[in-house]
């Protein structure tokens, strides 16, 4: 029997004539902890609300949702606000409290639980979140991964039995997302509690799953174990995989999916009988011998306010016309600071920026630095895509002939019509793409463009980046997607304790990082040393296979 | 760990508002400087003497210059000590100076101890319970206007990194700023959106909702609450009944002395502003001799 049982729903939003969620079909078991996974614009989130009364869209809707036996519509607003959590994916925008305890009681209060109650259950969410030490904290204080775990105690002290988790951890750094997923995985675990969870980052949660769900066009297109998920997967479908079963499954793929690093690397063994030796990676290009830096900071320091610690330390960079330079390192660390300061936003305490050999920055505008903030909202005014790009082709020749040209590169052809608000995220940011590279930007510099991103869009943005940099603009990215700074920078480094270290190659720096570094790397080292992405992985491994046949 | 943090604060709140409105009513020297002493003494034991003492010029700065205006600017009274620009100079304008000096002095410190004694949020948390849309209203905003002002930031930073809000002229800065305006309308409504989907998504809205409690009334509130009610009516007699009303003007020597039912008045009154200060005073010693025993 199964306790969530969504059969043959159709939605269509108000206004829209496609339908978001067409004849989708889905049954879970009690207890069952599912991973959504599909392309942006799918229908996941629609699903997702689908199942949650209060935050139903509004629209016409077909098919039935039963919970427990009961239809969806005919619980009761109370049962229905405790028994069904929901964390959705900003951080930052679910709070309503001042402190944390207020914030985790407000469910309880909403709910009309006895008054002297809520301070046992606000303590008994907390505690089994590792949180209770913050209970007396401002939510204003809090780093977004801890916000989002005070999002999920708020869930958890109304006693759900069914757990909606809208891409909960695309806002958060490797670590945060770690611990909000082992998180999850605990009250599924040892709470019994039915977990969906729909989101892009395969990596962390295909060893957590009990089944995958694709969903295509509103539709689940299929529901398997990650392992026949990995096995079953072709074509489109192998992009949403993780790197150990995506490489397992490009190159073999007959018998058992590995799922973590520990099981692929057995599996590698068994493929690579005799381990290639280490070999001193060599620096493919080193910066020096190209052309002169295009932007360059020496001996920066930077703080907020005159007794506010270094955000910025004594930092030293370069970046070359032609290259991209990926800057890793946790959020808060300080990378919005160092791009901010590099394009002239904030000045250096002491210390100097160079453009193009000269002390101070360009004039804004046209062919200087190009900033894309992690949000790309903050940069859309208008209310079409057509005039947000028409926004900026002022004094080229030819401005609708620019404007068509640009969106055809940035895949926005279909959508110059449309509010900028009602893209996806993926959109959202290649139309902030394409109004920077509008203005001919010699240097772009980017804050977490993968955020939020699924694969397709991921790869997408990649394949930009890299045409612009062979283009001869130079790139300078902030983010902690490690596989992404893998595939597309030159150079990688971590920025640390305020400082960039030497930049390094970026096949060195993470064929030598041990822990701070991709999937691909950590399965391959010591068996094939030289591949630090998926691809060249499957590369190196077809290559291997050949030369043995 | 102060003991007002051990009651609830209720009853740190009406022990401060009976403090403060007896204050604010007195007229009587008597119970003007017993107050002020008290109020000393209270600011005392909770920031210590010596950060008490670094108060006492900007004390005196105030209680001058009350003073002076008072001197310069009333003339009645019967003992003239000078004449200024053919004005009399009078004694009793400046005693009666000198304690509305004391009088404001006493209200800024008691203020001081109870802003102490009762942080914003404890304070804050009085209200929740009362009122609570209206409290949930106003932490809202609260909220929202930093978080405005720094997405406003990131707007203009953002754009006019692109150039896009840095006219030229006047008429153009002036656009320019309009348009950041119009987003940022538009991301705070986006974000409002969510937080509304935040709220409705745990049951906002429901009826009967309830508020947590976690400050659970005590036996000592109670005790104090009744010994508060106890001493608060002797000491309000005097406002009640007209009698205790002091006139500097002329100033009458003989009722300096209070007589029986005054000073019953008075030291209740005044016991009142001296049980915290007995109470932190208790509390602050146990920690120098649990201190000191360490």
């Amino acid at each position: 029997m199964a306790y969530l049982a969504v059969s043959d729903l159709t939605f269509t939003y108000h206004g829209s004539t496609t339908p978001a969620l067409a004849g989708c079909s889905l049954s879970v078991r009690e207890g069952e902890f599912l991973l959504v996974v599909g392309r942006s614009g799918c229908g996941k989130t629609t699903l997702l609300r689908s199942l949650k009364p209060a935050l139903a869209p509004y629209g016409e809707r077909k098919g039935s949702v039963t919970l427990d036996g009961t239809e969806l519509d005919r619980m009761s607003p109370r049962d229905a606000a405790s028994v069904i959590g929901f964390v959705g994916q900003d951080p930052e925008r679910q709070t309503v409290s001042d402190t944390v305890f207020a914030e985790i009681a407000f469910g309880l209060e909403s709910v009309g639980l006895d008054g002297t109650l809520i301070p046992g259950r606000v303590a008994e969410a907390a505690d089994f979140l590792g949180i209770g030490r913050l209970a007396s904290r401002k939510i204003s204080e809090l780093s977004g991964g801890e916000k989002q775990l005070v999002n999920l105690a708020s869930a958890l002290a109304l006693n759900p039995r069914l757990l909606l988790l809208d891409e909960p951890v695309t806002r958060l750094d490797p670590p945060a997302k770690l611990r909000f997923l082992s998180a999850v995985r605990r009250i599924n675990e040892e709470a019994g509690v039915t977990v969906i969870l729909a989101g892009h980052d395969t990596e962390e949660l295909f060893p957590l799953v009990d089944r995958v769900a694709r969903m295509d066009a509103g539709r689940i297109v299929s529901v398997l174990p990650p392992r026949d998920f990995a096995r079953s997967a072709d074509g489109a479908d192998v992009r949403f995989l993780p790197t150990v079963p995506r490489v397992w499954r490009s190159v073999n793929g007959t018998d058992e999916a590995p799922l973590t690093v520990r099981e692929g690397r057995a599996w590698l063994r068994t493929v690579c009988k005799d381990p290639v030796p280490e070999t001193e990676p060599t620096d493919a290009a080193t910066p020096e011998k190209k052309a002169a830096a295009l932007l360059s900071a020496k001996d920066v320091w930077f703080r907020y306010g005159r007794n506010d610690p270094d955000v910025v330390a004594n930092l030293t960079c370069s970046l070359f016309p032609g290259e991209i330079l990926s800057v890793l390192g946790p959020n808060g660390a300080g990378k919005t600071t160092l791009i901010k300061l590099l394009s002239g936003i904030l000045r250096p305490v002491a210390g100097t920026v160079r453009y193009d050999g000269k002390r101070g920055l360009p004039e804004t505008g046209r062919g200087g630095i190009a900033y894309l903030p992690q949000n790309p909202a903050l940069l859309f005014a208008r209310d079409r895509v057509r005039e947000e790009l028409d926004e900026v082709t002022e004094g080229l020749p030819d401005r609708e002939d620019a404007i068509s040209r640009a969106a055809a590169r940035f895949s926005l052809e279909g959508k110059l019509d449309a509010h900028p608000y009602d893209l996806s995220g993926g959109e959202q940011t290649r139309l902030a793409l394409a109004k920077l590279t509008l203005l001919s930007p010699r240097v772009l510099l980017l804050d977490e463009p993968t955020a939020g991103l699924d694969p397709f869009a991921r790869a997408a943005l990649a394949s930009v980046l890299r045409e612009s940099a062979a283009a001869g603009c130079a790139i300078l990215l902030a983010t902690h997607d490690l596989a992404f700074a893998s595939e597309v920078s030159d150079r990688a480094e971590l920025f640390f304790n305020g400082k960039l270290n030497a930049c390094a190659d970026v096949r060195r720096f993470f064929s030598e990082n041990r822990f701070y570094t991709t999937q691909a790397s950590r399965l391959s080292q010591g068996i094939l040393p030289t591949a630090t992405t998926a691809d060249e992985l499957i590369a190196e491994l077809r290559k291997e296979g050949g030369d043995a046949k | 760990m102060t003991y007002a943090d051990r009651l609830h604060p209720l009853t740190v709140f009406a022990f401060y508002c009976a403090i403060l409105v007896l204050t604010m009513t007195a007229t009587h020297p008597v119970a003007l400087l017993s107050l002020f002493v008290s109020a000393v003494l209270l600011r005392a034991v909770q920031i210590g003497v010596k950060r008490t003492l670094a108060g006492v010029p900007i004390a005196l700065l105030l209680l001058l210059s009350v003073t002076a205006i008072n001197l310069f600017l009333v003339h009645r009274g019967a003992k003239i000590l000078f004449f200024l620009n053919g004005k009399p100079i009078t004694l009793e304008a400046g005693l009666a100076g000198v304690f509305s000096g004391l009088m404001i002095l006493s209200v800024i410190l008691f203020c001081a101890c109870m802003s102490r004694s009762l942080p914003g949020d404890r304070m804050l948390s009085l209200f929740k319970r009362r009122l609570p849309r209206l409290a949930l209203l106003l932490r809202m905003t609260l909220g929202f206007i930093p978080r405005m002002r720094t997405r406003y930031r990131e707007i203009s930073d953002a754009r006019g990194a692109l150039g896009l809000s840095r006219g030229r002229g006047m008429l153009n800065v002036l656009r320019a700023r309009l348009t950041d305006l119009s987003i940022l309308l538009t991301l705070t409504l986006e974000e409002s959106m969510d937080q509304a989907d935040g709220m409705r998504a745990r049951g906002y809205g429901l009826p009967g909702a309830t508020r947590a409690v976690t400050e659970p009334r005590s036996a000592r509130d109670a005790i104090l609450s009744v010994g508060l009610v106890l001493l608060l009516v002797p000491a309000l007699l005097p406002l009640f009944t007209g009698r205790g009303e002091w006139n500097w003007y002329p100033l009458d020597r003989s009722a300096l002395v209070p007589d029986l039912f005054l000073s019953l008045s008075f030291a209740a009154g005044t016991a009142i502003a001296v049980l915290p200060i007995l109470l932190e005073g208790k509390e602050t010693l146990k920690w120098h001799i649990l201190r000191s025993r360490i």
